[in-house]
């Protein structure tokens, strides 16, 4: 019996794996991918984008700049620049301090360095940045010199304006003294540890007199937690990697702290690449070698899975974010998106038998 | 209602229950109990109704957690922020408090019979006097028992607590048992109020909240964290399986950081005392540079010496928080 119930628990985890899995796969293309078709089918019928209503939880998180735009002209850049300015001035709020806490084995050094200068670039006056190994701190010259090419690369030579406060510890090295936006990396010592050590202190103070055990108050501990520097305490920490914890995270400063989980894993984002690449050159192969006619085929294996995930997702779901209650208020703009979604996807595959795959790409990116 | 409910799960949670404890289960389980506000709103009734249902749910949550073997359940049932709400809400919860520990010493034979030990955690100098009494029963009264534990945190906040432990080493410092090298990490979570328990393994909040609003912020920074968009009085059995096999699929990899951080930690401690040891060599040596054997002995005396001071200091500390309720007894059976 018990070997029985061993079996099925194993099973148990293995849905939920796939189911995830999934989730994040379909959620990460339909992004990328349809936003692009969508937004212009909705052009191309004069509706408001507005009606588009992309369900963007992440209100408060950055935008990715295009990633297939190459970097290029200082005129792209600008307009970049501009874009991510614009884009941090129309969200209703931003935070003053963000944290980036990954979870992951090996984080990506160049994907952090993109988080924070798209975080400096919205307009968020400080950024942490902390993994439970410590190993940014290790690497912590190897992770400034990613951002300052980031820096370039994404906003231009514009070096100079956005200057790049390190503090890397307490104690130690400030390399500008320009106070906006500043980048700070932490590390298991800066949780407990520092409060540990902040202890200490008091109860050397009370050990040479200076103080009673009754003065010691929160305000005192958190004055000298919070070191010289007022940086306010972390309002949203966006977590990245498939731990569902804060793994020593600044225990004392994220009281009041917002945790959002974008499900997606920092290398992801290169393993995703890969299957859109694969998809296109699989759509390019079945169309050349096998001349097969079949694009509504292939985009309705796209909607069984999707079909699978979400429906069932949504149907579990209780309270307003249940099937019920959406198809109920908006059913009518599922039904001409859909229409519109499906003849898109047809159009594209079937462009794939017309035409090269590059050109198929880049009229996509475009 | 009683704090206790008899009775079992029916088949499907049966078959559910069996089929998650075939994997890793959490053996403390902490709840954030958010949502009785809005329950109340959303059906219309009063607050204080909706804090009624809100405490039936968590006797209900017990009885759930009896039959998938958790052990002990930590929950937040009033912070030191809620006393900046509304003076009838306040008098509200806490007359909600008297009566539901009034209830408990009342059920107390069925409290022994089911081996559950009650604790309260928080800054309880801030409650009516009453109140502070009621509670001191409880706790004594429940103490000797061992199969189950449940810790309510009133007038609880984690910064209050961090900062009371602190404040109790200071204490001890004061007193002379122990010296400020001695701090440490394990002595602080020594000195909680917590002290008794294992860190929780997984923390839940409902009502779609993703704070953690100053609680555990200490002990929970190895757990797993679950936030569920259901609201506390509609809370369910699937829910609590939900958030469970959340927790198993993230033991292993919080298991792995949990020892990293035990190791890290054990490190730094063998490097301070081996750092005080030198210090102590040189200020009582002859100047002349000790020889390997000699630095281990000393590093192996030291230790002793730091550890035999820590336990005097615990007991010490052990024998204060004791005395304080059973003052608190004696007041309230004399008054």
């Amino acid at each position: 019996m018990a070997l029985l119930y061993g079996l099925l628990w194993r099973l148990l985890l293995l849905l939920v794996h796939i189911n995830r899995a999934l989730v994040v796969w379909l959620r990460v293309r339909l992004r990328g991918w349809k936003r692009r078709v969508w937004e212009r089918a909705m052009a191309g019928l004069l509706l408001p984008v507005a009606l588009a209503g992309f369900p963007d939880h992440q209100k408060t998180t950055n935008q990715n700049p295009d990633a297939n735009t190459s970097p290029g002209t200082v005129k792209r850049l600008a307009c970049r620049r501009s874009r991510l300015l614009s884009d941090g001035r129309s969200l209703e709020k931003l935070p003053v301090h963000i944290g980036l806490l990954v979870t992951e084995e090996e984080p990506s050094y160049t994907d952090i360095a993109n988080l924070v200068v798209w975080c400096m670039a919205v307009g968020i006056s400080y950024v942490s940045v902390y993994d439970n190994h410590g190993m940014f701190r290790k690497n912590n010259s190897r992770l400034l010199e990613e951002i300052v090419r980031q820096q370039q690369d994404l906003l231009g030579g514009d070096g100079s304006k956005c200057n790049v406060e390190f503090l890397s510890n307490g104690a130690d090295k400030h390399h500008v003294i320009s106070c906006r936006p500043t980048v700070k990396v932490l590390s298991p010592e800066d949780g407990k540890q520092s409060i540990v050590q902040a202890a200490r202190q008091l109860c050397r103070s009370v050990e040479n007199k200076e103080k009673g055990s009754k003065d010691i108050s929160v305000s005192m501990l958190d004055v000298l937690l919070r070191e010289s520097r007022n940086v306010p305490d972390p309002e949203l920490v966006v977590k990245f990697g498939p731990v569902d914890s804060t793994l020593g995270f600044l225990p004392w400063h994220i009281r009041l702290t917002e945790f959002m989980d974008l499900l997606v894993t920092l290398a992801l984002g290169q393993v995703l690449s890969l299957l859109i690449c694969a998809i296109s050159l699989t759509s390019k192969y079945l169309a050349d070698d096998f001349h097969a006619n079949t694009p509504v085929f292939q985009s309705f294996l796209n909607y069984i899975l999707l079909f699978l995930v979400y429906t069932t997702t949504l149907a579990v779901r209780q309270g307003d974010g249940n099937l019920l209650a959406i198809l109920k208020q908006r059913w009518w703009k599922y039904m001409i998106l859909g229409l519109i979604d499906i003849e898109a996807n047809y159009l594209v595959l079937k462009a794939y038998q017309y035409t090269t795959l590059s050109s198929v790409q880049v009229s996509l990116c475009v | 209602m009683s704090w206790i409910r008899e009775g079992e799960l029916n088949l499907l949670e049966r078959i559910s229950a069996n089929i998650l404890k075939a994997g890793p289960m959490p053996k403390h389980v902490a709840f954030i109990m958010d949502g009785n506000r809005r329950f109340a709103q959303k059906k219309n009734m009063e607050r204080q109704e909706g804090h009624m249902q809100g405490f039936n749910k968590l006797a209900e949550t017990l009885r759930w957690c009896k039959h998938l073997n958790i052990r002990e359940v930590t929950v937040y049932a009033f912070s030191i922020e809620n006393f900046k709400r509304s003076k009838d809400e306040v008098d509200g919860l806490m007359e909600l408090a008297r009566q539901k520990f009034e209830k408990l010493l009342e059920e107390r034979e069925n409290l022994e019979k089911h081996g559950v030990c009650i604790r309260v955690l928080g800054d309880l100098n801030m409650l009516p006097l009453d109140l502070q009494q009621l509670i001191a029963k409880a706790v004594l009264g429940t103490k000797a028992h061992n199969k189950c534990f449940l810790n309510v945190c009133f007038a609880y906040t984690s910064r209050y607590e961090i900062t009371n432990a602190v404040r109790e080493m200071a204490w001890g410092v004061e007193q002379g048992l122990i010296k400020a090298s001695d701090v440490s990490e394990p002595l602080l979570s020594a000195c909680l109020y917590s002290n008794k328990s294992p860190n929780p393994d997984l923390l839940i909040r409902t009502s779609g909240e993703v704070r953690l609003s100053d609680f555990l912020l200490w002990q929970t920074s190895h757990s797993c964290l679950v936030f569920q968009s259901v609201l506390w009085p509609e809370y369910s059995f699937w829910n609590l399986c939900e958030a469970i096999l959340q927790y198993q699929l993230n033991h292993a990899s919080i298991q792995k950081a949990r020892e990293l951080h035990r190791e890290h930690q054990a490190l730094q401690q063998l490097e301070a005392d081996r750092a005080c040891a030198a210090e102590h060599l040189q200020s009582h040596g002859n100047g002349k540079p000790a020889s390997g054997q000699r630095r281990r002995e000393a590093l192996l005396q030291y230790t002793a010496c730091r550890e035999e001071r820590i336990q005097d200091f615990l007991e010490a500390l052990k024998r204060k928080r004791d005395s304080f309720f059973n003052d608190l007894w004696s007041a309230g059976v004399s008054a």
